[in-house]
């Protein structure tokens, strides 16, 4: 028998073992050959507009889980490999040259790669019709999408799995050839032992966190670029010691306090997390950050999409509106309205004027209320109560396409005075028809300054049910010259706009749910990997007296333990960055960050679930 | 005296129609309240099997066990699990210790499961710890004791629910000399001081002097009885004596 006949024989034999890391894999690949050729897709190819934004959305997804890969195939592959030092050691043993074991058990890593990475293609090709419609849909993209098989995609994919596996084959074979029988040996036997509590460590991990939050929330004193390094570095090492030593200092106050640990299976299942956390620091550390990451851009691509759907009225306030201070005109404009048989809703008409140097509109604060009072914005009260204006105070509406400002300013100049700038925010005044910032002056102050600049009067109109208004564009279109009127109109809105936040959504759904699936296979492992250690354990219980239902118990805490501390530090760190990006967008983020736990935990809770089973089967064979 | 265990027409059977293998054959067994039960027998004349039926972990092929007058063959195995539990203690060969339990939470162990209010484990785990000498051992882990500090902190696990048996099997088996004679009066004094009823199983003879009565076990059939009437060395030789007759024990010892 040569060693390539071993390597296939114990791949068949452990493929079952492997189940999950396979589907995870095929997955992968399915989607990772879908990201690349929609890129190649003719349809897409040929929608202009759209096709910049997905070239590069797809472009930076594939990119984003191209990292995400090399850790998840290089993370489980040394993970397989230390499970089965045993084996090693015992081929070893019999005389065989490290160099061959190596080469048997590098290249059933290899095998299963292979394997995943042939599969994957067919299923992600079988798939990729329903993958482009999907997307042409929630992208608005109104196109019919003809199956295609993209040469490109294929070999692209080829290239980047052969890459990632050739480095994990030979990562496991050169780790395999420096080992030592010794120590192969050794590692079985290795007795565990109560891991030592560092109080220092713990404490102070607590605080690094606490630094790191305070960083991320303060990022326009420090510099955004700055702050987000910082924090990714400081929550990475707060994480780690978190879970090294915090968790343990936790878990170990349990264990001393007997009238808690005495109580039914807590005995059981919590000595066990206290003796293994040392060993299991460090996956429970690269869980959190993972699902930090998981969470934090899914919630920033439904907060986008959110943010979107709920921008609309911020951008399209009105059903028409347009700019012109000819009397004339406007009654003509309105003659028009009413022939289209549509019920006028609202009839706004306020003055501005133009700064031109500035690049922003100024209205006068009466003005400001009465728009909001009738346009019927929620919270207005609110709103306009911190709107109370000194002669050098102003207030600074950000321009309604505006998604996220980095750079805060707190005075502007504005024909050689300056004025503070008391309060910044977003909310619905002119919308794109006139897509300017906005500067909201005390009234007095306004007619001061009225005089150096020319005054407009804009004219917003809210129709009820608006019907026929293709038609009644053209129709203003006509009387109004579109250019110098900013005629806007919910057609033109609806004509330009497509949904390129669909395109982000859609994408990093995707990307969401190839990482939930590595994450949830990662801990899914280690869970089973002390399954196998625990099962002499259980089966002592047994003999002692437990029964079926406690020991399920038992188990259940046990791993549930191990689930949930990382899914809440990891929620913790997440909301935090979706709080810092609400800030930046000026937007309440609250729903789409509590959706997007939500999903990841109804995900992560089905792979608890299977995990236990799993677990329970092992322990009670 | 009361009777605490009482086997009838025990059976076991290995294998299938063509090839059975009788390991356990129609055994009747009294045990009394107090006694000190030593079972020997050559390898392979059915001792664990035996052990391990009348402890509950394993189920007879026919036969009935009667605890106290209670059939346990009709107990379901949730029942029998608490039953084990409450009413029987184990000390076995290899300690059976939780190493990720310290010294105290394994004696505390059956009584933490059946949820035992923790003020009396407590002062449990502290009388039965004293009493087998490990006061100081009580925070520590089973990885940081010797052998023989193991299974005493089997045999207080064991004694915490105050059972109506001890089972011990083989329970010198690891330990080196000196440590299985401070078990072994241990379990003497165990016997002695709580009145608890101990079986054990083993095929040393030194062991089985400390016992107060000794059945020989053969081929899956009681063999002989005999009991201690005279000092501990002279039922040492008796038990010697009768190994050699049976045939194959003495081999074993030297």
């Amino acid at each position: 028998m040569n060693s390539f006949k071993i390597a296939i024989v114990n791949f068949k034999r452990n493929i079952k073992t492997y189940g999950l890391y396979v589907m995870a894999m095929i997955f992968s690949v399915a989607t990772y050959y879908n990201f690349l050729s929609m890129r190649y897709n003719p349809q897409f190819l040929e929608h202009e507009e759209a096709s910049g934004y997905i070239q590069s959305t797809a472009m930076s997804a594939s990119v984003l889980m191209v990292i995400f890969l090399v850790f998840f195939i290089v993370y489980s592959t040394n993970f397989f490999l230390n499970q089965r030092k045993k084996e090693i050691g015992v081929y070893a043993f019999m005389g065989i040259d490290n160099s061959k074991v190596g080469f048997i058990f590098a290249s059933e890593g290899l095998l299963l790669g292979l394997l995943s990475l042939i599969i994957g293609l067919g299923v992600g090709i079988l798939f990729s019709k329903l993958f482009m419609m999907i997307l042409a849909k929630v992208a608005l993209l109104n196109m019919k999408i003809d199956f295609f098989i993209s040469k490109k995609a294929i070999i692209g994919t080829i290239i980047v799995y052969s890459i990632i596996l050739m480095f994990t084959f030979l990562k496991g074979y050169i780790s395999i050839i420096r080992s030592n029988l010794i120590d192969l040996i050794n590692s079985l036997k290795k007795e565990e032992e109560l891991p030592k509590v560092n109080y220092f460590k713990g404490i102070v991990s607590i605080i690094i966190i606490g630094i790191a939050y305070y960083v991320a929330i303060n990022y326009e004193k420090i510099g955004f670029g700055t702050s987000l390094l910082t924090t990714i570095l400081l929550i990475i090492l707060g994480t780690y010691w978190l879970f090294g030593s915090f968790f343990s200092m936790i878990i170990r106050h349990y264990i001393n306090k007997k009238s808690f640990l005495y109580k039914g299976v807590n005995i059981v299942s919590f000595s066990n997390i206290a003796f293994r956390i040392k060993n299991n620091y460090k996956t429970l550390t690269a869980v959190a950050v993972l699902i930090t990451t998981c969470i934090t851009s899914f919630g920033t691509v439904s907060s986008l999409k959110y943010y979107v759907e709920k921008n609309r009225k911020i951008e399209v306030p009105y059903t028409i509106s347009y700019v012109s201070d000819n009397k004339e005109q406007i009654d003509k404009a309105d003659e028009i309205i009413k022939k289209s048989k549509n019920t006028i809703k609202l009839k706004e008409r306020t003055n501005f004027f133009y700064v031109p140097d500035n690049e922003v509109v100024v209205i006068k604060l009466s003005d400001f209320k009465d728009i909001l009072s009738g346009l019927g914005v929620e919270d207005r009260e609110d709103i306009i109560s911190q709107f109370n204006l000194s002669k050098n105070e102003v207030g600074y509406i950000e321009r309604p396409q505006t998604m996220m400002s980095l750079i805060e300013t707190d005075g502007i100049k504005i024909k050689d005075k300056k004025y503070d700038i008391k309060v910044s925010t977003k909310v619905p005044l002119f919308g794109n028809g006139l897509n300017f910032p906005c500067i909201v002056v005390n009234d007095k102050e306004y007619e001061i300054l009225k005089a150096n600049f020319i005054e407009h009067q804009f004219n917003g109109i809210i129709l009820d049910n608006p019907k026929n208004i293709k038609d009644l564009t053209f129709q203003l279109a006509e009387l109004l010259s579109p250019k110098e009127s900013s005629l806007y109109t919910s057609f033109v809105a609806d004509a330009s706009f497509y949904d390129f936040t669909g395109i982000i959504y859609f994408l990093g759904s995707f990307l969401f749910l190839v990482f939930v699936f590595g994450t949830g296979s990662i801990i899914y492992f280690k869970t089973l990997s002390e399954s196998f250690r625990d099962k002499g354990k259980y089966e002592i219980l047994k003999k002692l007296g437990m029964t079926d239902l406690e020991i399920y118990k038992s188990v259940s805490k046990q791993v549930g333990i191990s689930f949930i501390l990382p899914l809440i530090v990891g929620s913790i760190h997440s909301i935090v960055s979706i709080l810092v990006l609400s800030n930046m967008m000026k937007f309440n983020l609250l729903i789409p960050t509590i959706m997007s736990i939500g999903i990841f935990t109804l995900a992560y809770g089905i792979f608890y679930i299977f995990t236990i089973r799993k677990f329970m089967s092992i322990v009670q064979q | 005296m009361k009777v605490v265990l009482e086997t009838r027409k025990l059976k076991k059977e290995y294998g299938s129609k063509d090839s059975i293998f009788k390991a356990i054959d129609n055994i009747d067994l009294k045990v009394y309240e107090g006694e000190f039960l030593g079972i020997m027998g050559p390898s392979g004349a059915g001792k664990t099997t035996l052990l391990n039926m009348l402890s509950t972990i394993d189920k007879p092929t026919s036969g009935n066990i009667y605890y106290e007058d209670k059939d346990i063959g009709n107990m379901k195995n949730r029942e029998l699990s608490v039953f084990r539990r409450n009413n029987i203690g184990f000390i076995f060969q290899d300690f059976n210790l939780l190493d990720s339990m310290s010294v105290e939470d394994n004696i505390a162990l059956p009584l933490a499961l059946s949820k035992v209010n923790s003020k009396e484990i407590k002062s449990k785990v502290e009388k039965l710890s004293s009493f087998f000498g490990l006061k100081d051992q009580i925070k520590k882990y089973p990885y940081q004791l010797s052998g023989g500090q193991k299974q005493r902190v089997a045999a207080a696990r064991a004694l915490i629910t105050s059972p109506s048996i001890v089972f011990a099997d083989e329970p010198t088996g690891a330990l080196d000399s000196k440590s299985s004679q401070e078990l072994l009066q241990c379990l003497s004094k165990m016997n002695e001081e709580f009145n608890t009823t101990i079986i054990m199983v083993t095929h040393d003879a030194f062991s089985a002097s400390y016992c107060k009565r000794i059945l020989f076990i053969k081929d899956g059939k009681i063999h002989t009885r005999i009991d201690k009437d005279s000092s501990r060395k002279e039922f040492f030789k008796r038990i010697i004596d009768l190994l050699g007759s049976m045939g194959g024990g003495v081999d074993e010892l030297f």
